[in-house]
């Protein structure tokens, strides 16, 4: 069952096209990694979602309901985590959980705030205001504050930014323990793959406000150009090998052969190696990198 | 018979030195001019206190009366103005004005009415042969010293402005902002809040 | 505690704990001593009669709560939007208007604060003189609709404009163009227009009725009725405009 449906969204700036019939659909316990450089709009698909900007065309679903309504009942179940690190600086962090708790009617008792602060780690002994917190301390919060209601679905907008090696492995660790215990939906934006690579089950790739690819994140190490090692048992020559259809050779070195195969399935193209009596023995499916898989579809842009 | 009539003795009116004509507006000055000049060609006629009234050779006669009693500065006495029409005919679209001169000896100068009368002119449609007409000026008294008050009167059928002799009044003094008691609030209220602010900041820092 | 009562507490909260709240009443205190000081310094203003000195404190008082009322309505949205803060709160379940409202609630408290900051020195100024409680009540109901017009207006312009320094802008022009009137000369107050831009500017209003009341003791409130019907009237409106335009409220 799907918790987030959006069908060929469309959103405009001062007539400047930004998403352009933009369709993908969140599944209820996805950790989904919605990629792509900057500007391409992750940031205001999401916006959009929330009810935060009103969109120019489209269908957003998002648990049943039409986000437009911006029904208080469905955002009890939703929370975000902003990209942008406005924090009410003058405030201690314990203040400041308690301020959104109150927005989301339940109030804090300081169990709880200890145990959200600890689970973000952070110590909830400390009385500084929030001015004085890093970067990273300041993102931790900000994960904090999106467990306040104990949401359903959760938007982490670049949830890693200013971490470090250690408290990015931290973060991932508490989302994918998030997700496995509470069954929590995450949609991570995000231009880290290897955020994406640790954490999400599927992935949609955006360029150029619009949606590129969409679907599993094994299947997208596979599904466009896959690339393929060839043994032979004898070196062949690489006019040979090139007057095969939709076999392009990489490297050759000795008797393997580096290639992509161009929508053909593997099958065929052994068939046709076979048919011209060349001596193959092994073909080895190679794992694409995520990286390269995003430099395809977003034509290397960063 | 005298061709000017005079309510009351003018030996008790108070009539401000010669000096003050030169600093006083023109329908003042020519108004204490007339007064001094009838005064010494008829010493023994009558008058009231504060209360004057002009030749009746005119057209029109006007006075004004001002408050008795002490009179304080804050208070808002009310001025009685009357126009008589001494004519045989009626008199149409009189207007009526208000000046005020202060007359501190060496300070002598006219005064803007504008702090001082929200109603600072009337008009008077219409004055038959012999009518008399009542107006009250309310007077707020913002500043204390001697003063002279008078009424002009215009008739849009003749070019003479007709104006009364000065209401001479005294605004005793009254302490308006106590020093002893505003400076220690101006001082310390900024100085509470700046300590306040410091305090309050530090336990945030 | 509604939600409306938590987000005035934390606007509150952020007058008293921030440099750039505790500094506006900092800066009204000296304004205020500011205007204490020429009243027994300065020879002309040192003559005025005691309800002059407090009428024209009491206008001080006003325009100072009208710049609070336009700093403090840019800031609750816009100002949010700079500073990166609103995202989080616009994702909370906590409807637009509940939002809005809690802020004017907090711009109101804001003008309770500087009231209460100012009476120490209506008192100095005219506890000798005349009218004092009167003028002290009249301030009050005249400065909390003003508030509550001028609070309206900004945060509805803070909601619909993205920039909190073009709000600002836009908010210091309307207060410049509400205090025009009243430094018109009264001849020309008196005509037919300026009567009609008189009653047409809630400033010019509320000055009057403070004229009425503090200089002219008319303090009935029979005699101020017209008055305090028109000032609602504005409050009404004010708060209707706030109301639709923050029915929705984008980023």
């Amino acid at each position: 069952m799907n918790i987030i449906e959006v069908e060929n969204l469309q959103k405009k700036f001062h007539g400047k096209e930004v998403l352009r019939d933009l369709s993908l659909t969140v599944g209820r316990g996805d950790i989904y990694g919605f990629l792509g450089p900057n500007g391409s709009g992750k940031t205001t698909t999401l916006r959009i979602m929330l009810g935060l900007l009103a969109k120019d065309g489209g269908r957003i679903m998002v648990m049943g309901q039409n986000v437009e309504l911006q029904d208080p009942e469905i955002r009890k179940k939703v929370n975000m985590l902003p990209e942008s690190h406005g924090f009410y600086s003058w405030m201690r962090s314990t203040e400041y959980l308690v301020y959104f708790g109150e927005l989301y009617g339940r109030k804090l008792d300081k169990s709880m705030r200890q145990y959200l602060l600890e689970l973000v780690g952070l110590d909830s002994e400390d009385t500084r205001s929030i001015r004085q917190y890093s970067r990273g301390m300041k993102q931790r919060l900000g994960i904090a504050r999106t467990l306040i209601n104990d949401p359903e679905l959760v938007f982490l907008d670049e949830p890693t930014n200013g971490l470090d090696p250690k408290g990015r492995r931290d973060i991932h660790d508490l989302l994918k323990r998030l997700n496995k215990e509470r069954s929590m939906t995450i949609v991570l934006s995000t231009h880290i793959l290897d955020d994406v690579e640790h954490l999400c089950n599927r992935i949609g790739i955006l360029s150029k406000g619009k949606m590129q690819y969409q679907g599993s994140l094994n299947e997208a190490e596979g599904v466009h150009a896959p690339l393929y090692r060839f043994y032979f048992e004898r070196e062949v020559e690489r006019k040979n090998l090139a007057a095969i259809p939709g076999v392009h050779v990489l490297s050759q070195d000795k008797g393997w052969v580096h290639c992509r195969l161009d929508k053909n399935s593997p099958d065929k193209a052994v068939a046709a190696l076979v048919s011209r009596g060349l001596p193959i023995s092994q073909v080895v499916r190679e794992n694409q990198e995520l990286e390269e898989i995003y430099l395809h579809y977003t034509g290397g842009a960063s | 018979m005298n061709p000017f009539k005079f309510t009351h003795d003018v030996r008790k009116a108070r009539i401000p030195d010669h000096s003050l004509c030169a600093s006083l507006t023109w329908c003042a000055g020519i108004n204490a001019f007339l007064f001094i000049f009838f005064s010494i060609i008829f010493p023994g006629t009558a008058m009231a206190e504060r209360y004057i009234d002009i030749p009746s050779s005119e057209l029109i006669s006007v006075s004004l009366k001002a408050p008795a009693g002490p009179l304080r500065m804050g208070e808002v006495p009310i001025f009685t103005g009357t126009i008589t029409n001494r004519s045989t005919k009626s008199l149409k679209g009189l207007v009526v004005y208000l000046s005020l001169v202060s007359l501190q000896p060496g300070h002598e100068h006219p005064v803007d009415l504008e702090d001082w009368s929200a109603q600072k002119a009337i008009r008077i449609a219409s004055l038959t042969p012999g009518q008399e007409s009542d107006h009250e000026w309310k007077m707020r008294l913002i500043k204390a010293g001697p003063f002279g008050a008078a009424l002009t009167i215009v008739d849009p059928e003749s070019n003479q402005p007709k104006i009364s002799p000065l209401a001479i009044f005294s605004i005793a003094p009254k302490p308006t902002v106590i020093s002893g008691r505003i400076l220690p609030v101006i001082i310390g209220m900024p100085l509470f809040l700046a300590g306040l602010f410091l305090v309050l900041y530090r336990t945030r820092r | 505690m509604s939600v409306l009562a938590t987000i005035a507490k934390k606007e509150c909260r952020e007058d008293v704990f921030t440099v750039r709240g505790m500094g506006l009443y900092l800066a009204a205190a000296l304004v205020l001593s500011g205007f204490g000081l020429l009243l027994v310094g300065n020879t002309e203003l040192s003559l005025l009669d005691n309800a002059q000195a407090v009428y024209m404190m009491a206008g001080i008082i006003l325009a100072l709560a009208g710049l609070i009322a336009v700093v403090r309505g840019s800031d609750g949205f816009a100002g949010e939007r700079d500073r990166e803060t609103l995202e989080a709160v616009l994702v909370t379940p906590v409807s637009g208007d509940g939002l809005a409202f809690g802020k004017l609630g907090a711009i109101i408290v804001s003008w309770v604060l500087l009231y209460l900051l100012a009476i120490p020195y209506i008192w100095a100024v005219g506890s000798s003189g005349q009218n004092l409680t009167s003028s002290l009540l009249y301030l009050f109901i005249s400065g909390t609709a003003l508030m509550i017009i001028f609070g309206s207006l900004m945060l509805s312009l803070s909601i619909k404009m993205k920039s909190f320094k073009g709000v600002m802008s836009a908010g210091l022009v309307l207060l410049l163009f509400a205090a025009v009137p009243v430094a018109l000369g009264p001849s020309l107050r008196q005509s037919a227009v300026g009567r009609i831009l008189d009653w047409l500017n809630p400033f010019a209003v509320s000055m009057n009725m403070l004229d009425a009341v503090i200089v002219d003791s008319q303090s009935a409130p029979g005699q101020q009725f017209l008055s305090l019907l028109v000032l609602s009237g504005y409050v009404v409106i004010a708060a209707w405009i706030l109301w639709k335009s923050s029915r929705r409220i984008e980023l």
